[in-house]
């Protein structure tokens, strides 16, 4: 469905994505990882032919993206992007007049779920709502691919809890490709089926949210007992305190010796090892 | 949902405990992944995994169009299971403890009979 | 797609208040002209030596603050909301033509129905009126609105896309290269000579020569929104 190949998008000093291949072979709800500045922007920027990439190609169904030619399937907005300053229901009855295919009564009833005043014009907004009516406007496209750019920016816990459910059933009504980037990682996790995690610029893993479930997870105990455990294993990060260590496994579960204990590693701390390792090497 | 396990695992154990329990008989429908994604907030990739797994050791079995059902046996075989792993790791790993403080095995038996003898009066 | 495009002028259409208001200003700024000669009219004072600028020339702003604020305010807003850059070229060339149609349409009816009225009601001198200045006037009213409708037509498309090229640096580079044409050609004569005739040709030259130098002038400036669009980043 979505191919990048060897994509690089250079900025005048920096590289905001180092020559990323990846694949995106089937409906489901994504979850792009990164710190600030890690290019999860850039990556979303891309795929919607917003900018150009320096070099590599990115097709959607075999067909090309670029700027001169913005895919139709594709919706993204900005996060913090600017609208013109009318009124919510106005711009959602102009999006739905701009888009091809936009489910209008979803995104009313978003609006009302949401609390979100249709009378009150764009600038009212507070930061939060202004990213939910983005991303109302974005889910309410039943194109084939939903990029949304940290849509839980400034919304309090209530809202997030919405906005998750909300995502489950946009997806379950029209399924298709949904890429959510985000910082609140244990949340995302109860709704992504896949996570994809760049650092850098450089795409770092893609793999599924049960692989991570499953594979995850700490080993602790005396360091000499956890030592020979690891060895063979594929450890992404350590810590050590007085004679005790944990090691922090991205691998097959394996049965441990009494005084060695074994703990699931949340998404959260998963991501910080995986990020850290790539920093230190 | 605890922190050690997988969730997927833990989804799988609450599954087999409504069988157990009776709470789904044979060729009734089990509760969707949604409901367990809602009830005990996981994520529905996650419930779909616990649910595939199960099928895959012929647990529940998919009747299309309607949802998945306990499978014929589904009972026996966790029964069947669960038993292998107490009469193992369980007792193993209260065997050890018992070693590690010090309590005879005697004193274990003893212990065991009293509190099967109380329980059996409730 | 053509109607995309259109929603897409008609969404532009509703979002240039600034082009609006200052049209507004301006036009009630001539109006003042009016009721200043009619106030020192009725105070007895001679007017007749006194010229008036059309109140007709308001609406010339319209074109050059629409053809700016669409690709410099609007563009990304449209795209915003999930507006595609193919029909936003094809729209705001429809919104183009659509202004410079409308613009010439009530400029030349103050001309030939408002400004006449005024002169011969008046003690006035006379009124600076359009058609009259650029000579749109010898073949009728009909002829006049074409003539003009292509000379704004024009005139939007070069603002449009000298606009649309300023995300970029060769939007200033045009600008420079633009104003060093205008300084460098005007001292030399041969030189100023051509930009005379390329000005008598958009503006003054016999009326089925200036409508079609402009309308494919107009359209040829335009196209170069193609590539300046690709490579807008939002």
């Amino acid at each position: 469905m979505i191919e990048l190949a060897t994509v690089t998008k250079k900025y005048r000093h920096t590289m905001a994505m180092d020559s990323v291949s990846l694949t995106i072979p089937d409906t489901g709800v994504y979850c792009l990882l990164g710190r600030n500045g890690a290019g999860k922007t850039t990556f979303m920027k891309l795929i919607a032919g917003h900018i150009r990439s320096t070099s590599g190609t990115i097709t959607i169904d075999g067909v090309k993206v670029s700027p001169g030619r913005m895919p139709d399937c594709v919706s993204y907005i900005e996060s913090d992007s600017v609208q013109f300053n009318m009124r919510v229901s106005d711009l959602i009855d102009t999006a739905c007049l701009l888009q091809e295919s936009f489910d209008r009564d979803f995104a009313k009833e978003m609006t009302e779920r949401f609390e979100l005043n249709p009378r009150k014009r764009f600038r009212q907004l507070s930061l939060g709502m202004k990213t939910m009516l983005t991303t109302i406007i974005s889910l309410a496209n039943n194109s084939t691919v939903i990029l949304l750019d940290e849509p839980t920016l400034g919304l309090d816990p209530i809202v997030r809890d919405r906005f998750n459910t909300m995502l489950l059933e946009s997806y379950d009504a029209h399924p298709r490709v949904i890429i959510v980037s985000t910082h609140q990682m244990d949340e995302i996790a109860q709704v992504t089926q896949r996570l994809i995690i760049i650092d850098q610029g450089k795409l770092l893993m893609e793999a599924g949210i049960d692989e991570i479930d499953e594979k995850a997870y700490t080993l602790s105990g005396p360091t000499q007992e956890v030592l020979p455990l690891v060895s063979g294993l594929n450890c992404i990060g350590t810590t050590q305190a007085g004679g005790v260590l944990a090691a922090h496994i991205f691998d097959q579960r394996i049965a441990v010796p009494e005084g060695v204990s074994v703990d699931r590693l949340g998404l959260k701390d998963f991501f910080i090892n995986i990020v850290r390792r790539e920093n230190h090497a | 949902m605890n922190d050690n396990q997988p969730v997927f695992e833990q989804v799988m154990e609450i599954i087999e405990n409504g069988i157990i329990n009776k709470t789904w008989q044979v060729d009734e429908l089990i509760i969707s992944t949604t409901q367990i994604s809602r009830l005990y907030n996981v994520n529905p990739a996650t419930a779909m995994k616990a649910i595939s797994r199960l099928t895959e050791r012929g647990i529940l079995y998919k009747r299309p169009g309607i949802g998945m059902c306990v499978a014929q046996g589904a009972l026996e075989k966790i029964s069947a299971e669960r038993r292998d792993v107490f009469l193992h790791q369980t007792i193993d790993a209260v065997l050890l403890e018992a070693r590690t403080l010090g309590i005879s095995l005697q004193d274990l038996i003893d212990e065991l009979t009293t509190r099967e003898g109380t329980h059996s009066h409730d | 797609m053509p109607k995309k495009a259109w929603t897409i002028a008609t969404v532009n259409m509703k979002n240039i208040h600034a082009a609006y208001i200052a049209t507004a200003v301006v036009f009630l700024a001539l109006v003042s002209q009016y009721v200043v000669n009619a106030i020192l009219a009725a105070q007895g004072m001679d007017i007749s030596t006194s010229y008036m600028v059309s109140v007709a020339w308001a609406f010339w702003l319209l074109i050059p603050l629409t053809a700016i604020l669409v690709p410099a305010r609007n563009f990304n807003r449209i795209i915003n909301l999930g507006g595609k850059r193919n029909p936003f070229f094809w729209g705001s060339l429809m919104l183009n033509a659509v202004m410079a149609g409308a613009v010439s349409l009530v400029t030349i009816l103050i001309g030939y129905v408002v400004d006449p009225a005024i002169v011969k009601s008046g003690a006035l001198g006379g009124v600076f009126v359009i058609q009259d200045i650029f000579g749109w006037g010898a073949y009728g009213p009909v002829v006049a609105f074409l003539q003009q409708f292509a000379f704004l037509f024009l005139f939007g498309s070069f603002v449009h896309t000298l606009s649309a090229a300023h995300s970029k640096w060769y939007g200033l580079v045009a600008d420079v290269v633009i104003i060093a044409i205008i300084s460098v050609f005007t001292p030399i004569a041969p030189l100023r000579g051509a930009l005379v005739w390329f000005f008598h040709t958009v503006l003054f030259a016999s009326a089925p020569w200036q409508i079609l130098t402009c309308l494919v002038l107009g359209v040829v400036i335009y196209a170069i929104n193609k590539p300046l669009l690709a490579a807008k980043a939002i």
